[in-house]
């Protein structure tokens, strides 16, 4: 068979991060290949440098027998190489036919040919075999049929291969079926299909072969009849810890801290759980699988449908994120800047945020700001938070220390419980260790941490135990000594 | 080039005073009537009920919402006014203290409908600047009231140790909204939820009842400049207040207030407003005519937002480097 597209000890380096480190790798005309990897593997980063928006910072893209240095997201659409991302890219007011044609509309003299865009639309949608008209607004589409719209918007160019990235995430086990059947019906037309999913079982089911990526680096290639999901989970996870974690005395409490009963909503489903007294649990899944949403609402940040939440022995109804600081809970977000820090605030109005009302006075509730910037003081000694003034605008300050003043503003609540998602997210090496000694402090002063992670190293490192969830549902619970990165992966992709 | 960059610092924080004093400046050189101590009081004077109104609007730029309702909020306030002390013959003190009930609860109102059901506060204040404007002239089918009592229009018309009382009730409402943003730890409330809301709510604020508060507090001040506008012209009209939500967003933007939230100080606001006051005292004097002053108020306030959104872009700028 002809190969259609080909890397060359390509690489993409970010400051810092050696994102994809000298990938080769060819894709066959009219094959489904799938890639495969960890979270951070590099899968986004490479499809991202197929469709033009990263540069690759050494070697060759070699399309049709060109061969591209820099390749640009026009070139990318002009070659005939169409993406069809996880979240849609899609004007949702607008009918089905104005979004396929959007970006080259068919004009009658200076207008609008309303007419030949839709008949033209209809032909597309008749082919695919979809139901609905071409006027129908994208918005009233069920997410399975508005990806088949984008499917459709790449197909009317003529794309010659098309990138999946995990596209059957959010459909219905129906969507996904009629999604399949393009699939195939894509296949027979002999374009090239590159698939992206965490789901194995559909990896299997569908492509032809398969690539697996680990840490930036092209592990191997294989046919997807010759291997089995054993030995993928293999070749993703293969690797030596790299990372060392501070240690800290095995944990043997068994004093219950917080129980969830059936707890559903938010995107999760049934989810009973224990978190024990002066632990370190961690929550692994892939990403996306309601662990996050999870720890919203323990935490208030979004509603429980059904189910119990018992802490300390009693059943609370938790509202908003102040009644769980109330209670001794604490959340250190997922995306610092965006949910963590005000960023155009300075470094002591951020710590204070949380406690400003024990720091002023009974009457007219005056700010002390005296306690105010002890407090900052305080946190900046213990925490070897790096600033030369609590005056400092959060902004200014790095991946760390940002992570650091969070830490510190959830601290100053004296919770019991704290729930840390992603603890080192784009964090350096050296202040990754540091907020690991500090997890440790922290439990050794009998606090105890609930971690979500999708760093693997980080969960097998850091937890006491693990709870992987998946797709929204608790699939398995694992003790220390049952830690092993095939398990969690394997109880990852379950459905 | 260190010296350099905390001149440019001043500049960017101070600027706006700097264009202040060189207003004040020209119109001084160019007449001498402008340069008087009775002049500045007018101008003081004159400014005060629109000063007052700004300050609520700084708080309500400050969390991110915008308030249209304010003039005719003050309209309102003059003909209840009008209504209780004139028709009714009722206590001064009284009725002052019920218009003030009345136009907090409608704020909560604007705040409730804001925070529950998110509804852009641009729309549901367009909505209650409508209301409130046909309540305004409905109470008397369009016509004015006059004939207030005096003790009550000493509080706009009467001086204390030369000093006309407005300056003093202007000074009093500064000091009110310095207060509350500054001194009392609900202020950073106000600019955490303008700046990121939602690290504001995960940081256990509860937006929704701020919210509520800052609609409560901006109609306060609106109520108050109604009160002080009312008492220095005697008369309440259903147009008292018509139109002045310009001249007050103008004020703030002027000052420095972003309308993108987050930002935004109380002497910025007494800064603004003194501006467009200079302005319409100096072009008046200068014997420029109305229909220019307004072109010139619009031209300014164009200004002001386009340097608001530059220096927003530049620090998004610090923000992608980092």
């Amino acid at each position: 068979m002809q190969t259609i597209l080909e890397l060359e000890h390509v690489s993409k380096i970010f400051p810092g991060v050696v994102a994809l480190d000298d990938i080769s790798i060819e894709f066959k005309k009219g094959e489904i290949h799938a890639l495969v990897g960890e979270n951070g593997a590099g899968k986004s980063t490479m499809i991202k440098t197929l469709t033009g928006y990263h540069a690759p910072s050494k070697g060759i893209i070699r399309y049709e027998g060109k061969e591209y240095r820099n390749f640009t997201p026009t070139k990318a659409k002009e070659v005939g190489i169409g993406v069809i991302y996880q979240e849609l890219n899609m004007v949702g007011h607008l009918s089905v036919a104005e979004n396929i044609f959007l970006s080259d509309l068919p004009k009658k003299g200076s207008l609008l040919d309303r007419k030949e865009m839709e008949a033209r639309t209809q032909e597309i949608l008749d082919e695919m075999e979809l139901p609905f008209s071409p006027k129908t607004r994208v918005n009233d589409l069920t997410i399975g049929y508005q990806q088949m719209v984008e499917l459709a918007k790449a197909l009317v160019v003529d794309a010659k291969l098309i990138i999946f990235d995990e596209p059957t995430a959010p459909l219905s086990s129906k969507e996904v079926e009629i999604l399949f059947k393009e699939i195939a019906r894509l296949k027979e037309k002999g374009i090239t299909l590159i698939y992206i999913s965490h789901r194995l079982e559909e990896i299997f089911r569908i492509t032809d072969r398969v690539s697996v990526l680990r840490d930036g680096k092209m592990i191997t290639t294989l046919n997807t009849k010759d291997t089995s999901k054993e030995e993928l989970i293999q070749y993703m996870v293969g690797r030596s810890m790299n990372e060392v974690y501070p240690q800290r005395p095995k944990f043997c409490g068994k004093e219950v801290l917080l129980d969830t009963k059936s707890l559903t909503g938010n995107g999760v489903k049934d989810i009973s759980l224990q978190i024990r007294k002066g632990e370190v649990l961690g929550l692994g899944g892939l990403v996306g699988a309601g662990r996050t949403e999870f720890a919203q609402l323990l935490f208030g940040a979004a509603k429980v449908e059904s189910g119990e939440i018992v802490f300390k022995g009693k059943e609370r109804k938790i509202q908003n994120p102040g009644d769980a600081m109330k209670l001794g809970i604490a959340m250190v977000p997922e995306d610092r800047k965006r949910q963590g820090l005000v960023l155009d605030e300075s470094v002591s109005e951020n710590i204070s945020i949380t406690v400003l009302k024990s720091i002023s006075s009974a009457i007219f509730k005056i700010l002390n700001k005296k306690k105010e910037a002890d407090l900052t003081d305080k946190y900046k000694e213990k925490m070897k938070i790096k600033i030369y003034s609590g005056a400092q605008l959060a902004k200014q300050l790095s991946g760390g220390n940002q992570q650091k003043v969070v830490l510190a503003k959830e601290l100053e609540t004296n919770p019991e419980l704290i729930i840390i998602d992603e603890p080192t997210r784009g964090i350096d090496v050296g202040a990754k260790q540091e907020i690991y000694k500090l997890m440790n402090e922290l439990v050794a002063d009998g606090m105890t941490i609930l971690m979500i992670t999708s760093e693997m190293e980080e969960l097998l490192g850091m937890s006491d135990r693990i709870i992987v969830f998946c797709e929204g549902h608790k699939t398995g619970e694992l003790t220390k000594e049952e830690f092993d990165s095939e398990k969690v992966l394997a109880l990852a992709s379950k459905y | 080039m260190k010296k350099k960059s905390i001149a440019s610092k001043i500049i960017k924080e101070y600027g706006i005073i700097l264009v202040l004093i060189i207003t004040v400046i020209i119109f001084s050189c160019l007449k001498e009537k402008f340069r008087t101590v009775s002049n500045f009081l007018t101008i003081l004077k004159q400014t005060a009920p629109v000063c007052i109104c700004s300050i609520g609007m700084c708080f309500v730029l400050i969390t991110g919402g915008i308030n249209l309702s304010v003039g005719f909020m003050e309209s309102a306030t003059c003909m209840i006014c009008g209504v209780m002390m004139v028709w009714w013959g009722w206590n001064p003190v009284i009725s002052v203290f019920i218009v003030f009930l009345i136009m907090m609860l409608i704020g909560s109102l604007q705040g409730f409908v804001i925070a529950k059901y998110r509804v852009a506060p641009f729309i549901v204040t367009l909505a209650f600047m409508n209301i409130l404007k046909g309540i305004s002239f409905i109470i008397t089918g369009g016509l004015n009231i006059s004939g207030l009592p005096d003790n009550f229009c000493q509080l706009g018309l009467g001086s204390l140790f030369g000093v006309p009382i407005p300056i003093y009730m202007m000074l009093l409402a500064l000091f009110i909204g310095y207060f509350i943003l500054n001194k009392m730890y609900v202020g950073r409330f106000f600019y955490a939820i303008g700046s990121n809301e939602e690290a504001a709510r995960l940081s256990g604020i509860n937006v929704k009842l701020v919210k509520i508060a800052t609609y409560v507090i901006g109609s306060f001040f609106a109520t108050f400049a109604g009160v002080v506008q009312l008492a220095r012209i005697k008369t309440a009209s259903p147009n008292n207040g018509s139109g002045i939500e310009n001249d007050i967003i103008t004020a703030c933007v002027l000052g420095g207030v972003s309308m993108a939230g987050g930002e935004g100080k109380i002497y910025q606001v007494f800064v603004g407003s003194m501006i467009i006051a200079v302005l319409n005292n100096g072009l008046i004097m200068c014997q420029v005519s109305e229909y220019w002053q307004i072109i010139v108020k619009g031209v300014i306030l164009l200004f002001a937002v386009i340097y608001d959104m530059i220096q927003k872009n530049q620090k998004n700028k610090v923000v992608t480097i980092d």
